[in-house]
């Protein structure tokens, strides 16, 4: 921050230097690599980590440098250390230290002898470091997983040589979640096992299990005071979107319970919009649809949602490890409440729409509001006729009826809100961009172009929706139902896109086309 | 009858000249800054060519690739002056310019053998306390050094020093150094090192550059000595004192916002019937920018890295050469004051409001008054509402750890970013009404309804912006607020 009298000549030095022996500047350029990743405690982000590949150090080990950023991406510290090949995967952070997951990747050494040689395989280590905010690397752990042949296919067995980071090889990725008021919890799974572990906020290991059952629809980790909480989906040929378990492990103990089946009291299955932690005790809540056990195997098509393939939504709040401490809300669409403005089905009558609900979010007052995208369907009575009319010539009334006589568009993004009784009612309906009509057989992702994501204001105890829609960013304050902000992607040269920032705020990422330049802004939500 | 008919009359005259001299006192204030013509990017139109032109490479090496390097540096010293022309980098402002002049000419009128030639002065609109010498005759000086400094003799050893640069042709010869480096056998070998290399080439790369930084870190610190001693002697040619102490001072040049302020924030937006709220100056974030956080510091400049020597280290080398027993002339306050306002207004443009404001309420401090700065603090919080509508509010504000910066400018800066929209609309049409416009003349209350349009009556379209911004243009042609219309116009 020194400014110095008489900065004579040399400002203009700089950009000399960079364009000279540019083949040196490009190739060793071309070695470096960067990913960065929010760094999250308690789903608050509170930084970003840059870390980056600088160079190879010698034939199986690289020179890293971590930069860590405060939620205003000012610098606050960098850390540089030589390690073999790793690849960042999972950031968290509590009482002022980082654990930093990443996957190793280590030239096997056979033993024996006193050269140590390489045999020219890899060990795969899972690989952690505990960083202090003093810049200092406290404690590392390594655990070994399985990788087989089939994962190895991601890495190049030139990895050290070439510029390519190996994308994966975990069966299961590394999930770090911070455990308020303690230390951390991590999971990932390899080729033979899952594994979950919890640590310190010191980089102890305080328990270690790996029994843990597969899942082949995956898992999510989240976490309580208390209890860490794992929920897994099966893959269920008969109900493709069902199939979740819950298991809580004591953070205390590592005792756990047998898995809890997440189904409704008449059995069932449910479809799971959202896991996250309830913004007023902090314990994990899960919140979806109930799944129409007439319907299970099909879904997401329009059709299929148009005869009501959700019988309804449901929220449950896990307050504690047993099934008891479960608190379920469940309501149905034909339980005769929501009548007249939601008929059996979920169809909106009013309005005409069916609905496809996406995310679900809990309010700072108890409430659970699903979000969804609306849609009509119409009848393409210009391809009935037309198929009518041709049908002497087989051929093309063939072609035009392969295309169906329904068509579909979304059309405005539903508030829904079920209290804590269970009472539901339509808290809004918000005018986004509507789509173009697709073909109805051809509407399994019809609403791909519109997506959601949840915003918070602790300090406000406000709820947010972005809608990021095809033309434009809705931000949608549910407290006050109101569209507060309205961002449109494309502006002349200009492409707007929203990131998770600080809790309160957005990160507004702005790239310049004509002026190759790009800008990034944390906004008030 | 008559009696009191010549008693009105000569009252009416009194009053219809005190009426003249208020508008002519206020004309003068207000009107002084300087005008859009006076921006380099016009004022310095036909230097901006002339440079270009004149400015040619001299052929020195036989060697092609080195005179070719040479030419691309010393193009480059040209594109950066020109370019700076262009981006408004400079003004010309009368009475400024003519007292750096004075002391320009006062030296060179006492050493013409050494400074044959008049130098070209510049006034730069930067807020850092500085001055710099390009070579080619030219010297800039900062308006952040008139604000900063005290006496006249302070800005004529700093006007001295970047003379000596001059004089002993620093620019030209770091210009050769460089072209010969870049195209010496041993860089090139050692850059073919580099890419024959298997491991550790970055490092290796930045070791190239960090020794020959270092040599030259050196050797300009050995310039640096050089220009000092120059100075000292152009001054003693001239008769001007020289005053070693500016050099301890130059110390302190980079804590204008470590300064605390000496009022709580709610008296200073009193004035202008808005709400505050003590809440909003807290930081109420979890983020890492509250934590306590200790890395190595990686961001100073290591002591072989840098170009200067310690000012101590000036200090004590140039005390003996310190005029005894001295009075020294004080800068003029109006100077002062116009310089610390073309530097507010420039802050401003920049869109680094925070640091604009924090500078308005120092000047409010030092007991202030002038409505000027009202009309700056409209501007403020006008730009912080436009910024908030185009999504660019936590670019203006300009959000700088807490390890730079006051706690006062701390709090400033949560204001900044924790003060809720409908609010901060409501602290721009608050102050749209306030009584201090009465004070201001024209061109500023266009510029308040310029500005006023922007945020609250025109579609948020750059077609309507940029009608608005011709608007205020046509009718102030002359006034420096054009400088902000110009944002609007479609480049």
């Amino acid at each position: 921050m020194k400014k110095y009298l008489a900065t004579t000549v040399c400002i203009f030095f700089v950009t000399i230097l960079s364009q000279a022996q540019s083949k040196v500047f490009k190739e060793v350029n071309d070695e470096v690599a960067s990913q960065v990743k929010s760094i999250l405690q308690d789903d608050a982000l509170v930084g970003y980590l840059v870390f980056t590949k600088l160079e190879k150090a010698s034939a199986d080990s690289f020179n890293y440098k971590i930069t860590i950023m405060d939620e205003n991406l000012n610098d606050i510290g960098k850390i540089t250390f030589k390690e073999q090949y790793l690849y960042l995967k999972a950031v968290s952070f509590n009482q002022d230290v980082l654990n930093i997951g990443y996957l190793k990747i280590a030239k096997k050494v056979k033993s024996g002898g006193n050269n140590k040689k390489s045999d020219g395989k890899f060990d795969f280590i899972v690989f952690n470091q505990f960083v202090s905010l003093e810049g200092k690397i406290l404690k590392t752990h390594e655990a070994k997983v399985a990788i087989k042949e089939r994962s190895l296919t991601f890495i190049d067995t030139k990895y050290a040589e070439n510029n390519e980071m190996a994308s994966d090889g975990l069966k299961h990725n590394i999930q770090i979640k911070s455990i308020p008021q303690k230390g951390f919890s991590m999971f990932y799974g390899d080729d033979k096992s899952n594994t979950i572990t919890v640590f310190s906020a010191k980089g102890e290991q305080v328990w270690k299990k790996n029994n843990i059952k597969d899942a082949d629809g995956g898992f999510i980790l989240n976490t309580s005071k208390d209890y860490v909480y794992l929920l897994s989906k099966n893959y269920l040929v008969n109900t493709p979107e069902g199939g979740y378990e819950i298991q809580t492990f004591g953070i205390a103990d590592s005792s756990s319970l047998d898995k809890i089946e997440l189904k409704d009291m008449k059995g069932n299955y449910l479809k799971i919009l959202s896991f996250q932690n309830d913004p007023i005790t902090g314990n994990p809540y899960i919140a979806g649809n109930i799944i129409n056990l007439k319907f299970s195997d099909r879904f997401s098509k329009s059709r299929y949602i148009a005869k009501g393939c959700y019988s309804g939504v449901f929220t449950i709040n896990c307050n504690g490890p047993k099934k008891k401490d479960f608190k379920e809300t469940y309501t149905y669409w034909n339980d005769g409440s929501l009548k007249p403005g939601i008929s059996e089905t979920g169809k909106l009558v009013d309005q005409e729409l069916f609905v496809k609900y996406l995310e679900a979010i809990k309010d700072f007052n108890g409430n659970t509001y699903f979000i969804g995208s609306s849609f009509v369907r119409k009848t393409k009575y210009g391809a009935l006729a037309s198929c009518i009319l041709l049908s002497p010539i087989i051929l093309p009334s063939i072609y035009i009826a392969g295309f169906g006589f329904i068509k579909v568009r979304t059309q405005d993004v539903i508030v829904l809100k079920q209290d804590n009784s269970g009472k539901v009612s339509v808290d809004n309906t918000l005018k986004c961009n509507y789509s173009k009509y697709v073909p109805s057989s051809m509407s399994f992702n019809f609403d791909a172009t519109r997506k959601f994501y949840e915003a918070k204001n602790s300090e406000a105890k406000s709820n947010y929706i972005i809608i990021d829609d095809q033309k434009d960013i809705f931000i949608y304050n549910i407290n006050n139902k109101k569209v507060v902000r309205t961002i449109s992607h494309k502006d002349g040269n200009s492409t707007t896109n929203i990131y998770p920032a600080k809790d309160g705020y957005i990160m507004v990422a702005e790239y310049n086309r004509k002026e190759k330049y790009s800008r990034f802004s944390i906004e008030a939500l | 009858m008559n009696k009191h008919f010549f008693t009105f009359i000569s009252k009416f005259i009194l009053l219809l000249f005190a009426l003249c001299v208020s508008y002519y006192s206020l004309y003068s204030q207000y009107n002084s800054l300087y005008n859009y013509e006076d921006l380099s990017h016009i004022y310095y139109l036909k230097q901006k060519d002339s440079i270009k032109k004149n400015w040619t490479c001299p052929d020195l090496y036989k060697i092609k690739e080195r005179q070719k390097k040479y030419k691309e540096i010393w193009d480059s010293r040209t594109d950066f002056i020109t370019s700076a022309f262009e981006t408004k980098d400079y003004v010309y402002e009368k009475e400024l310019f003519a007292y750096l002049q004075t002391i320009i000419d006062e030296i060179v009128a006492g050493n013409q053998s050494l400074i044959p030639t008049k130098p070209t002065l510049l006034l730069d609109r930067s807020s850092a306390a500085n001055a710099y010498a390009i070579g080619g005759n030219v010297l800039a000086v900062n308006l952040g050094l008139i604000t900063f400094a005290r006496y006249r003799e302070d800005l004529a050893m700093v006007i001295a020093h970047e003379l000596g640069h001059n004089i002993l042709n620093h620019a030209e010869n770091a210009m050769k150094d460089k072209a010969e480096w870049l195209t010496s056998d041993d860089y090139k070998q050692s850059l073919n090192s580099i890419l024959n290399s298997k491991y550790e080439r970055l490092s290796r790369l930045k070791k190239v550059f960090e020794s020959y930084s270092f040599n030259r870190n050196k050797h300009q610190r050995y310039k640096e000595g050089d220009a000092d001693s120059l100075a000292i002697e152009l001054l003693k040619n001239t008769k001007i004192p020289f005053n070693a102490s500016f050099f301890l001072k130059l110390d302190s040049s980079d804590i204008q916002y470590k300064q605390p302020l000496s009022k709580p924030f709610k008296t200073y937006f009193a004035k202008y019937d808005v709400p505050f709220e003590e809440s909003w100056l807290l930081k109420k974030s979890k983020g890492l920018s509250t934590r306590v956080y200790n890395f190595k510091d990686t961001t100073s400049i290591e002591d072989s890295l840098k170009t200067h020597p310690d000012c101590k280290d000036r200090y004590a080398k140039s005390l003996k050469y310190s005029s005894i027993n001295q009075i020294y002339t004080p800068i003029p306050t109006k100077l002062k004051e116009k310089a610390n306002k073309m530097l507010i207004w420039n802050l401003f443009d920049n869109e680094a409001l925070t640091a604009c404001l924090y500078r308005i309420l120092i000047e409010k401090d030092s007991g202030n008054k002038d409505e000027w700065y009202d009309f700056m603090v409209y501007n403020i919080f006008s730009g912080l509402y436009y910024a908030d509508k185009e999504l660019n509010r936590f670019n203006a504000i300009g959000i700088t750890p807490k390890e730079y910066i006051s706690k006062d400018y701390y709090e400033l800066q949560n204001m900044f970013e924790q003060l809720p929209r409908e609010i901060l609309a409501d602290y721009c049409k608050k102050m749209s009404e306030s009584s201090f416009w009465h004070a201001l003349p024209g061109d500023t209350r266009a510029f308040k309804s310029f500005f006023y349009a922007l945020n609250f009556k025109l579609e948020a379209s750059s077609k309507s912006n940029e009608m608005a911004a011709k608007e205020f243009e046509t009718s102030n042609s002359k006034s420096m607020y054009r400088e902000f219309s110009d944002h609007f116009k479609k480049k």
